[in-house]
């Protein structure tokens, strides 16, 4: 199984167990739906979008540091 | 508050303003209440960034004299959209450029401190095979905490239609026609295959929300007082971008694709149809400012037209031929082409509220030019058309006419009535001629070598 899918699977429980506890109080229109799910949603794939952010300057500060040693290495091989 | 001029058909409902023909031209009223939306829209320099890189339709500031109404706050004048198109005439590429081009268009406004309050697709129109966004009301100033208002019809407008066509089937697209504020979840959900609840995207989008939909459609809950944080409101945007990125469709394996690789055509022949095609329209004065291409298929003849300049709208009923054609003119950006998707024998009807929100092929017309190459049989043989129904529907669509007859003894129409008794014995170039003729003169009639088909230059009466 993949990550994603180990991912979506629990996203799922999560997201059912959120929805179908929702208290009773007032009436709203059908679109309503779509505007709590939305407020439940969006903060997973906000943190999702974070761990992006974050995993993609991690990668990036590597991926720099390591042209950087290379092109160190190639300059000093170069000066000999 | 009276109109002076009637709002055009699907724009009646938004209250920050409205569109309208006045002597001809078009305009938009924009309304005071939408005033420091769209203050903020010009001042942030956000309307200049996307006008100036083709993703919001230009358009210039006028005086309020030319306004719709005694309340006009300002009034614009829009760069004119060549041909309406609409969301059920698009192939898959098309209606997935339109939803990334609402996407990038929100990602920008946000970046303004703005956000789109809808996504109809119906806000997406094509100049040539450009897509462009044409609401300049849809912005509004965002707001910290709040969520996205346009969330809902993203999903139901673009979402779920191109998951049906892509993991279902492209021909789903049909149901847009039906439900105009695009596709209920519910329905999408059901008809999606399980394995679109493995696909993150399409689980959370599509199914959950559906699911949260039905929950809370008739039900009372509390409003809560939580809030979509800035970066929620990212995640969300580019969880919906990420989701649409991935859907795909191949064109292929339909009846038309590959149709040129298919006919009884020599290349000689076809050659020589290619340059008598140009010679007709070389002789139209003036020249004409749209041709239509019925049957264009992959579009070798709407090439031609477009060639000479002429804006051209090519239409046909295979979605497949028209992806095709799309992608190709995309990728050339010097042609004025637009593919769309059409049944001529059910062109799209006047839809939506009064039957007038969308409208009908007809009264998107007349064209200049039709071109109905390869097409007659099609509808005389497989669609059982007399001519006379033929010549009329073609003479309420255009003003000048090319158009190919293709006899009975051609091999393609033995094909068609190889299956079927032939009822049909006033099929022949005499009465083609005989009934065309009430309504058009013939022009120019050319036979086409090395095949008994004949072109013909068609001009309506007047």
């Amino acid at each position: 199984m993949t990550v994603g899918r180990k991912l979506s699977i629990c996203m799922l429980v999560a997201l059912l167990g959120a929805v179908f506890a929702a208290p009773a109080y007032a009436y709203l229109d059908p679109g309503t739906g779509s505007y709590i799910f939305q407020l439940l949603l969006a903060g997973i794939v906000g943190l999702g979008f974070v761990i992006k952010i974050f995993w993609g300057r991690i990668k990036g500060f590597f991926t720099r540091l390591f042209s950087r040693q290379q092109q160190q290495a190639e300059e000093a091989q170069d000066d000999r | 508050m009276t109109d002076r001029y009637a709002a055009i058909s699907g724009s009646f409902r938004d209250p920050s303003g409205y569109v309208y023909f006045r002597d001809g031209e078009l305009y938009r009223q924009v309304n005071p209440s939408y005033r420091e939306e769209f203050d903020q829209l010009v001042g942030s320099g956000l309307y200049e960034r996307l006008a100036g890189d083709g993703l919001l339709i230009p358009h210039n500031e006028v005086g309020l004299e030319y306004a719709g109404n005694d309340g006009a706050y300002k009034v614009i004048k829009p760069q004119r959209v060549p041909f309406i198109s609409y969301p059920y005439e698009w192939c898959f590429s098309q209606l997935k450029d339109a939803a990334l081009l609402t996407l990038e268009t929100q990602s920008r406004a946000f970046d303004a401190g703005m956000s789109l309050k809808d996504c109809s697709a119906y806000n997406v129109q094509f100049i040539g095979s450009q897509p462009i966004f044409i609401d300049t009301l849809s912005f509004e100033r965002y707001r910290e905490g709040r969520p996205w208002v346009a969330y809902r019809q993203f999903c139901q407008h673009f979402l779920a239609p191109l998951a049906l066509m892509s993991h279902v089937d492209v021909r789903l697209h049909g149901l847009l026609r039906v439900y105009l504020d695009g596709l209920p979840l519910s329905l999408v959900s059901r008809i999606l295959p399980v394995r679109t609840r493995a696909n993150f995207g399409l689980l959370s989008h599509v199914h959950l929300h559906a699911k949260a939909q039905e929950r809370f459609a008739d039900s009372s809950v509390a409003l809560t007082d939580r809030k979509v944080s800035r970066m929620a409101f990212l995640g969300l945007v580019d969880s919906l971008r990420s989701t649409v990125n991935k859907l795909s469709w191949q064109a292929g394996g339909t009846e038309w694709h590959g149709y040129y690789d298919n006919t009884n055509y020599s290349s000689a022949a076809l050659g020589y149809k290619q340059q008598l095609v140009a010679e007709m329209l070389d002789r139209i004065v003036p020249p004409p400012r749209s041709v239509w291409d019925l049957g264009a298929n992959e579009g070798v003849f709407s090439r031609i037209a477009s060639s000479k300049g002429f804006p051209t709208i090519s239409f046909d009923i295979d979605p497949a031929a028209v992806e095709t054609h799309y992608l190709h003119s995309r990728g050339a950006a010097h042609q004025d082409i637009l593919p769309l998707i059409l049944d001529l024998t059910n062109p799209s009807p006047g839809i939506g509220w009064e039957n007038r929100e969308r409208m009908s092929l007809t009264a998107r017309g007349p064209a200049d030019i039709a071109l109905a190459l390869a097409l007659i049989h099609h509808l005389a043989i497989s669609n059982n058309l007399p001519f006379s129904k033929i010549a009329q529907f073609l003479s309420e669509i255009c003003r000048t006419l090319i158009i190919e007859f293709v006899p009975k003894s051609d091999s393609q129409v033995q094909k068609l009535l190889s299956n079927r008794e032939d009822i049909f014995p006033a099929y022949h170039h005499e009465a083609f001629e005989a009934e065309f003729g009430k309504l058009f003169t013939i022009a120019r009639r050319e036979p086409i070598r090395d095949t008994e088909r004949s072109l013909y230059l068609l001009e309506l009466r007047s």
